[in-house]
């Protein structure tokens, strides 16, 4: 009895008393429905569980998911920069372009030679630079 | 381990590592962190955990199937409101349980009287002779009062070891105490038990030890 109680191994078991005291006390429920106690638990949870949502403040739950966006919001930045280095720019004006500007602001109408060039694209930028001269244009959008 | 030791481990799905997450899945105290701030999904995953556990505790506690559903599900929704008192980096388990085994202890105290009638079907079933189903009812009886008086704690204990088949390290866990004490209280609770059970043991020609005379011991 001693070695059974000072022992770091379980004591053996013992059968008959097994038997006795599950016929005493019955065995453990075999056709427990787990999903039914889950969802019932769940429900009863519920009420409680979005109390909490809604006083959670806003940084709390930003650093709960800090470790899973960060990495997101790394690989997005990243993905961002590549895509802008290696995209052509949409704006860079070609010899073509500055004649169409040309001849809109030297034109007796420019409203007809605007429409003509419409589907060009343009920027504010381009422009100036088109109309003025490049290194007016710098130096105004500079000045800004 | 025996046929009805691992028939109860693979009914309750309690056995060595249950309880704990599966491998690469988040930790108790990072579920609890997130039920901390409403996820109902981290408290799905928390209380799926373990709910079987949980099961197997409460019936222990109360044996009455109903009753222990109604203390699992008590148990996690007074874990839900106490969640703020849990101590991050502590295992959840023990703190759990001992809500569950408080919970339960108040409530068997109510319905002592409706668990006493309600004994599980197994516990009913005859052996086909009178004289053993009276024999074997009289033995039950005495072993439920002999259980009764000893200390709580120990009542579940033993009855987790014994008839469930729990190590005395799943116990500990449980529980939250050591593995020697856990032995400790198995071993009192047995020499308390094995006392009630010595009238009963019978001889090759199925003589009751207490009708051959005292003194009489078959023990191997």
């Amino acid at each position: 009895m001693r070695e059974e109680q000072e022992s770091t191994i379980d004591p053996e078991r013992d059968p008959r008393l097994r038997a006795a005291l599950a016929d005493a006390f019955g065995e453990q429920p075999r056709d427990v429905d787990w999903s039914a106690l889950a969802h019932r638990t769940r429900s009863a949870a519920l009420f409680r569980l979005r109390a909490r949502a809604r006083q959670t403040p806003w940084w709390e739950l930003a650093g709960r998911w800090s470790r899973r966006a960060l990495p997101v919001g790394l690989l997005a930045a990243a993905a961002a920069v590549l895509l802008a280095l290696f995209t052509p720019r949409a704006t860079d004006a070609t010899p073509a372009d500055r004649a169409s500007v040309a001849e809109i602001v030297t034109s007796a109408s420019p409203a007809q030679a605007v429409r003509t060039v419409a589907a060009s694209p343009l920027d504010e930028t381009w422009l100036w630079g088109a109309t003025v001269g490049t290194d007016a244009a710098n130096s105004t959008t500079g000045a800004q | 381990m025996g046929d009805g030791e691992r028939a109860v481990h693979l009914v309750t799905g309690v056995s060595s590592g249950e309880g704990g997450p599966p491998a690469g899945a988040e930790d108790d105290s990072a579920l609890v962190e997130r039920v901390r701030g409403g996820d109902v999904a981290a408290f799905d995953e928390l209380a799926q955990r373990h709910m079987k556990r949980a099961y197997a505790v409460a019936y222990r506690l109360l044996g009455h199937r109903e009753d222990a559903e109604d203390l699992v599900q008590d148990a996690f929704i007074q874990a839900l409101d106490r969640i703020d008192t849990f101590e991050a980096g502590r295992p959840f388990a023990p703190w759990f349980f001992r809500i569950l085994t408080n919970r339960g202890l108040n409530a068997r105290q109510s319905r002592a009287l409706r668990t006493m009638s309600e004994l599980p079907e197994d516990v009913a079933a005859t052996t086909g002779s009178p004289e053993r189903d009276a024999e074997r009812a009289e033995l039950a009886q005495r072993l439920r009062d002999a259980v009764a008086k000893l200390p709580e704690r120990q009542q579940l204990i033993v009855q987790l070891f014994e008839i469930d088949g729990w190590t005395s390290a799943e116990i500990a866990a449980t529980l939250g105490i050591s593995d020697g004490t856990v032995r400790w209280h198995v071993h009192e609770a047995r020499r308390v038990l094995r006392a009630e059970l010595e009238p009963y043991r019978r001889d090759e020609r199925g003589q009751r030890s207490d009708e051959r005379g005292a003194g009489i011991d078959d023990r191997p």
